[in-house]
């Protein structure tokens, strides 16, 4: 696919290629102007050693082959101290080794070139880094001031930029056909905390190699291996929580025959809103998984009632009244989702009072509820899925919005469907993406 | 005291609470993520099945006791016992109507049940972790004579795992409407359930439940005698 709009087809097809070359061309270039003696100090020898031994142990990986690397601090602490050479072998033939040798598969790619591409591109953040701290820095040998910890920030900043750069290149090229400047911009957003931890961390490194060598640095190793170990440990976490919803939004489609698009499209929309409406950002996290779920509970409702087409009894409507409250049950019990689960029990409460189950008033209900219902509705009234609803058309977006008008206040909260016409009128919904339920797969393979 | 002491001791703290927090806490925490997401499922198909509420956690307690008695590699184990919290979850794809009919069901309906099996498979393929499960799923109503459905396996071409599943299940089957937790009862389960030991079932696998249930009576009535005394 075209990255810009000028770029010659050459380096498009042969992306992964001129990274590598270049990396080896910069490799050549550094060897060149030092001398062999500063090749490899033998300090930096051990601790590239201690790299390889950390990233080769046997770590469970994440799927996908990612792996966490915190090895930031040791690549600044050895580009200080002992050059920009040593530096970019520490950050790359670890990286290239692990690679090949712990099978870490791509999807697309053969895994030899992925490792290469990795270690070239590590490679090159290196080196760009490298050479940014040592012209900012002037060379001088390294004392703990304002001047250094500039040149060390600026270098940290250079290693983030490029990395970030040419991992969200590959990606757009090789993974998903998502706009790099997305890619870039969630990867920097993601990694942004992480290094900013990272270069303090790399001054502790750098100070306690310069005070006691190398038993300084083994004195650090300790904590660097169990702060390895929680990064690994939480992006686990993370990965069991996502699945969380992901198999949960494949057993809500039995219970209501949407198709995956629309139940993203809808948790889009009800972000979209929830913004239009002020909701601080810290709430906005779980909104989309409470738009995609909200209907779990059907599958504890009878099919044949939820499909009837004549007029339901009294106590069909009591059973289909307990839906909201089943799905929040099954909700309630996942840590993460456990906020979710009072917005999905209230989703069909009414301003007016006469919702279910509990026939709550206005201000009792959240406002996630209330959008929920809204984007739920109008999603009912206007999809064109003749299996979803077969006992009626489809309507017009303007049949939709005036029939979401009539009904607010009484069903809707009014504040609610201003902000979702007003969402309509500004185009807001147009560019809803139906394909990306997440889309950090391809960021966290970047730190590999 | 110099500045050296200080660092030294701010160094150590931190070395071991990052170790406590890395190896300790947070796999306990990773773990019960886990176990709490698979109740979950297991819950989902709970509030569609009537009268099912508890099932899948007798079936996973027993599953990984037999598979530790086979001594199976903790893998697999975790497996099955996942395995076993996600088995019935084909069915939030049958009609509510078949999946709670009082009657006993027609030849069509039985036909349609059975399609659980094949919608759990379906359902597991689609999601990563747990495509592993799906074959599992798929076999555990295959029975050890080749009369089980769906492709009519026999004797050692069913999965291991699946036979495994076949037993726990058809223990929760036959204590549906009984009070799970009363476990003096599960004897009595098991013991309907020798009739088809041969037929339905693995004969190692049920030897090695029937040990397990009888241990778990024998311990239970110990128990109540020693607070009684």
């Amino acid at each position: 696919m075209k990255l810009f709009p000028n770029t010659c087809e050459f380096v498009e097809r042969y992306y992964l290629e001129s990274v590598v070359v270049l990396a080896a061309a910069v490799i050549l270039l550094l060897a060149a102007v030092t001398s062999p003696l500063e090749w490899l100090p033998w300090q930096a020898l051990v601790i590239l050693l201690f790299a390889i031994a950390t990233e080769l142990t046997p770590t469970p990986l994440l799927h996908g082959g990612t792996m966490v690397t915190v090895g930031m601090p040791v690549v600044f602490s050895v580009m200080v101290l002992y050059g920009t050479l040593p530096a970019v072998l520490v950050d790359s033939v670890p990286t290239l080794l692990a690679g090949i040798l712990l099978r870490r598969e791509h999807p697309v790619l053969h895994r030899w070139r992925w490792a290469l591409f990795n270690a070239s591109q590590s490679a090159l953040s290196a080196a760009a880094a490298g050479a940014t701290y040592h012209v900012l820095h002037a060379g001088a040998p390294y004392v703990f001031s304002a001047k250094a910890l500039f040149a060390l920030g600026v270098a940290a900043i250079v290693y983030l930029a490029v990395n970030g750069l040419l991992v969200s290149l590959a990606s757009t090229l090789y993974d998903r056909r998502e706009s790099w400047v997305v890619l870039w911009r969630h990867f920097l957003g993601i990694l942004l905390p992480t290094y900013v931890v990272m270069v303090p961390l790399s001054i502790v490194v750098i100070s306690l190699l310069q005070a006691y060598q190398l038993a300084g640095f083994l004195l650090l190793a300790v904590p660097f291996l169990a702060a390895r170990e929680c990064l690994r440990q939480r992006l686990q976490q993370i990965r069991i929580y996502r699945e969380t919803i992901r198999t949960l939004s494949v057993l809500v489609q039995y219970a209501h025959p949407h198709t995956s698009g629309h139940l993203h499209r809808a948790g889009q929309m009800a972000v979209k809103l929830a913004i239009r409406l002020g909701v601080p950002a810290h709430r906005l996290e779980l909104l989309p998984e409470a738009a995609i779920l909200h209907d779990l509970g059907k599958i504890g409702i009878d099919d044949a009632v939820l499909n009837k087409l004549s007029p339901l009894t009294e106590e069909e409507w009591n059973m289909i009244r307990l839906h909201p409250l089943k799905g929040a049950d099954i909700v309630s019990g996942i840590r993460h989702l456990a906020p979710v689960a009072l917005w999905i029990a209230l989703h069909h409460e009414r301003p007016d009072g006469k919702g279910y189950p509990f026939g709550l008033r206005l201000g009792e209900i959240p406002i996630e509820s209330h959008i929920i219902a809204v984007v739920d509705a109008f999603d009912a009234m206007v999809g064109d899925d003749e299996k979803a609803r077969p006992y009626r058309k489809p309507k017009t977006v303007p049949e939709a919005v005036a029939e979401l008008q009539r009904c607010a206040e009484s069903q809707f909260h009014p504040a609610v469907v201003r902000a979702f016409v007003e969402a309509l009128a500004a185009k807001e919904f147009d560019e809803l993406d139906e394909t990306a339920p997440t889309r950090t797969t391809s960021v966290r393979r970047a730190v590999a | 005291m110099s500045i050296d002491w200080i660092l030294c001791f701010a160094l150590l703290g931190s070395v071991a609470f990052l170790s406590v927090y890395a190896l300790i806490y947070l796999p306990v925490q990773t773990r019960r993520d886990f176990r709490r997401m698979l109740s979950a499922f297991a819950r989902t198909v709970e509030i569609r099945e009537l009268h099912t509420s508890g099932c899948a956690h007798w079936r996973a307690h027993y599953a990984v006791q037999i598979a530790q008695r086979l001594r199976l590699p903790p893998p697999t184990i975790q497996s099955i016992e996942a395995a076993a919290l996600l088995l019935e979850i084909g069915k939030v794809g049958i009609p509510y109507a078949i999946l709670n009919k009082q009657a006993a069901l027609t030849v069509e309906e039985a036909e349609v049940l059975k399609l659980h099996t094949v919608i759990g498979q379906r359902i597991l393929e689609q999601v990563e972790w747990t495509r592993r499960l799906a074959p599992f799923i798929r076999h555990h109503h295959e029975n050890w004579d080749g009369s089980g459905y769906p492709d009519g396996l026999q004797r050692e071409e069913i999965p291991l795992a699946s036979r495994i599943l076949h037993v726990v299940d058809d223990f929760t089957a036959t204590m549906r409407g009984k009070q799970l937790d009363n476990v003096a009862l599960h004897w009595q389960a098991v013991q309907q359930m020798e009739h088809y030991v041969g037929r339905k079932y693995d004969p190692r696998v049920f030897e090695v439940f029937r040990t397990i249930v009888r241990k778990e009576v024998f311990e239970r009535i110990n128990s109540c005698h020693l607070s009684d005394a």
